[in-house]
């Protein structure tokens, strides 16, 4: 990318940071968040014998739905001040294309996503050590997972709000997605079935495909299954499938939203 | 190579849409060969196993909640606060704690790695319900998911004494405890005593249990856990001769 | 070269379903040319297309046949909007940035460097009013500092082309004769002003050159100093000169 379309892009980026930052909804989100994730040291209690894990099993899952709300919540703001306050108008009558105009908004949600969870991992490895826990790369490569898994969800997020023609039905397929995501994985079962015809089988191979396999990024359920660290290979693997994915997704959004009248 | 003075902005642009779209299928190539690399994958193959729903018998809810969202330990850990909240309902008693092993069962089939339910409950099972088989056959499941976790092995062993006496079947499993790492370094103790009884119990086989007790010991000696091991160690292969007094 | 040049220019709008698709014609074969250093208004009715047109123009939104151009280049060179500004009807803007931070914002997209864009934003909030407020967020600002911080953002880029859309709507008078000494001052500095506008009076006194979009063509275009009387009058006479309907609707 040209130096000067870099710089556009960290200028739409910023912008998107500064405006998420003061909403009041993504500030009450977080606090939110926060408390929850205090809230859990009250929550381990209740786990005699399993205390630490059950604080760290919560910390995550909190953060992970933190996460995707927060997400949510910011590309709908931002949209919602785009399109239907005409806010974009301007924008994009100066001297900025439509796809850069359109990265910057990926990499500002991105942004405001990792201040989101870089904050809130802080805050969980803060209430583990005092509670004695033992903390390892482990934890931190789940959070990547986590913040990996998210940015997928951002950028078909932003996908269907700019295929859709109403904001809410565009949050609401991104909703399901990340749900059936999840689910992406116990296709194979359908798929392995006996019963099963050939023409099923296609059909279920190509949802598999082009289903976000979210659960590929659940490295929480496996930090009790397996003996020392998480293999760096499979990161690698991971990561480069959700790049590929996002990058996907960001290229067909940009391709419709290049076309899109404002 | 291009020569950006003879190109005008326009035209680049028109390059970039036509690189934006081979730029797309490219990137539609590499991202099925990434998942067929994932699939490849020795950590995935282990770790990403279909969930057999038909092993849930009770409660299809959690398996599927917990799948939906991936949250499949939070679920077991809710389940396991389930459990504490059952065992300290003094109603459930009248019935016996009927309930207490399906829902564990429940448990460990969404988490079979939630190791401290295995021997909190089979220690209930064990000692207060006086379900002696159903203990064994939870502490076995334990150990089948999690071969690697010592203190399973050691609950086996304790349970299999309790049951009948059957001291060659405890060693058996202190045996396979003394294997894992992070095991405490008193359980080769108790387990070279244990072979002394067994020689003076089976006398055809002493000294295959002698000879077991002094490979212990010489292993004991050179790499010792603790300094009270290499002690014992020296205590032990000197009384049975297999090392001199100097 | 002309700053503005239509060529056939149409826009048709498809709605409905899938079997049941219905067009809507804002306007067919609008051929417009506009003269650099000039103020030219265009004038019509409520849902006339004058809006459609100035976002055509600006490539918000893409013509069904013909092509556009401002500046001599087609309206999708994004190079071209260097030398252009916009103001829409109602400007809003992100309500928890600051006049600073947006401006900032549109400065970084013009490529002004750091310190021209500092000093072009500060002169351009002292010509509208706003220095002391430039730390203030948006959200506590009124319909008129809104539609200063949009005169503000025109400005930055000292730009060939200005684009305003209702300039004066929904202002109080005094803060519509702030809006009319503005734009008389960058006439006065040979800036081409394209403008669409209901308030003809308005219009009469800074247009050099006036159109008139009705029913989905330019069915007058004349200089102001041209026209005797009021232009409100005049206005009146030439649309009602034309069928009824505005815009065509077929299926």
């Amino acid at each position: 990318m040209e130096k000067k379309q870099f710089k556009k892009t960290l200028a739409v980026a910023q912008n998107v940071l500064n405006e998420c930052i003061r909403h009041k909804i993504l500030n009450i989100l977080f606090i939110f968040a926060i408390a929850i994730i205090g809230g859990n040291f009250i929550i381990k209690e209740l786990s005699p014998g399993a205390e630490h894990r059950t604080l760290i099993d919560a910390g995550y899952v909190n953060i992970e739905i933190f996460g995707f709300l927060a997400l949510l919540f910011s590309i709908f703001i931002i949209t919602y001040e785009e399109f239907e306050m005409r806010n974009i108008w301007i924008t994009l009558t100066k001297p900025i294309s439509r796809t850069t105009y359109f990265l910057g908004k990926f990499l500002g949600i991105c942004l405001i996503l990792f201040l989101n969870i870089s904050i809130m991992f802080f805050l969980l490895m803060l209430l583990a050590l005092l509670n004695g826990i033992n903390l390892n790369i482990n934890y931190l490569l789940i959070i990547a997972s986590i913040f990996l898994e998210l940015v997928v969800a951002i950028a078909f997020t932003l996908l269907f709000t700019v295929i859709s023609s109403n904001l809410i039905t565009g949050m609401i397929f991104s909703f399901f997605l990340f749900l059936i995501g999840h689910l992406t994985e116990h296709l194979k079962i359908l798929i392995n079935k006996e019963g099963t015809t050939p023409i099923l089988k296609i059909i279920l191979y190509i949802i598999y495909y082009l289903m976000p396999n979210l659960s590929l990024f659940n490295l929480k359920d496996k930090v009790y299954s397996i003996e020392g660290l998480f293999p760096f290979d499979y990161i690698l693997k991971i990561l480069i499938y959700a790049s590929l994915y996002s990058v996907i997704c960001l290229i067909i959004s940009s391709l419709v939203f290049k076309k899109k009248e404002i | 190579m291009f020569n950006n003075f003879f190109i005008s902005i326009q035209e680049k642009r028109n390059i970039m849409s036509k690189y934006n779209f081979w730029l797309l299928i490219l990137s539609i190539i590499l991202f099925i060969f990434s998942l067929i690399l994932i699939q490849s994958d020795n950590f995935y193959k282990l770790n990403f196993k279909e969930f057999s729903f038909s092993e849930i018998k009770q409660n299809p809810f959690y398996v599927i909640f917990s799948s939906m969202c991936g949250f499949k330990i939070l679920v077991s850990d809710f389940l396991w606060m389930d459990i504490i909240q059952y065992i300290g309902d003094r109603n459930n008693a009248k019935t016996n704690y009927k309930e207490l092993y399906p829902k564990t069962m429940n448990l460990i089939t969404i988490d079979p790695n939630f190791t401290y339910a295995y021997l909190a409950v089979s220690g209930i099972l064990m000692f207060e319900l006086k379900e002696i088989d159903k203990a064994i056959e939870l502490i076995k499941k334990g150990i089948e998911n999690n071969p690697k976790y010592w203190q399973l092995n050691l609950y086996l062993a304790a349970y299999t004494y309790s049951k009948g006496g059957n001291i060659k079947m405890a060693v058996h499993n202190i045996e396979i405890a003394v294997i894992q790492e992070g095991h405490p370094p008193m359980l080769e103790r108790i387990l070279g005593n244990m072979y002394v009884k067994l020689s003076e119990i089976e006398k055809p086989y002493k000294d295959f249990w002698m000879e077991k007790a002094k490979n212990l010991w010489w292993y004991m000696y050179h790499h010792p856990l603790e300094e009270l091991n290499k002690k014992y160690a020296e205590e032990h292969l000197k009384k049975y001769g297999f090392m001199k007094y100097n | 070269m002309l700053a503005i040049e239509t060529r056939n220019l149409s826009k048709i709008y498809i709605s409905g379903h899938f079997w049941n698709k219905r067009k809507t014609v804002a306007f067919k074969n609008i051929n417009l040319k506009v003269k650099q250093n000039q103020v030219y208004g265009l004038l019509g009715l409520n849902g006339a297309g004058k809006t459609t047109l100035m976002k055509i123009l600006l490539g918000l939104i893409f013509p069904t046949e013909g092509e556009a151009f401002i500046l001599g280049k087609k309206v999708s060179d994004i190079e071209v909007r260097k030398n252009i500004a916009y103001l829409p009807e109602m400007p809003y803007f992100p309500k928890y940035l600051t006049p600073l931070e947006i401006l900032d914002f549109y400065g970084r997209l013009y490529e002004i460097e750091y310190k021209k864009r500092k000093e072009k934003i500060n002169t351009s909030l002292e010509l509208v009013g706003l220095y002391n407020k430039r730390n203030v967020k948006l959200k506590e600002f009124s319909k008129g500092m809104l539609q200063r911080v949009g005169i503000a953002q025109l400005l930055i880029n000292d730009p060939k082309l200005l684009f305003l859309d209702e300039p004066t709507y929904g202002l109080d008078p005094l803060a519509t004769k702030e809006m009319r000494s503005i734009i008389l001052m960058l006439k006065k500095s040979g800036k081409t002003i394209f403008l669409s506008s209901h308030q003809i009076t308005e219009v009469q006194q800074i247009c050099d050159k006036i159109g008139i979009l009705h029913n989905g063509s330019i069915i007058n275009e004349e200089k102001v100093s041209n026209i005797k009387g009021s232009l409100e009058n005049y206005f009146i006479k030439k649309i009602n000169l034309q069928p009824s309907t505005a815009g065509v609707i077929y299926r």
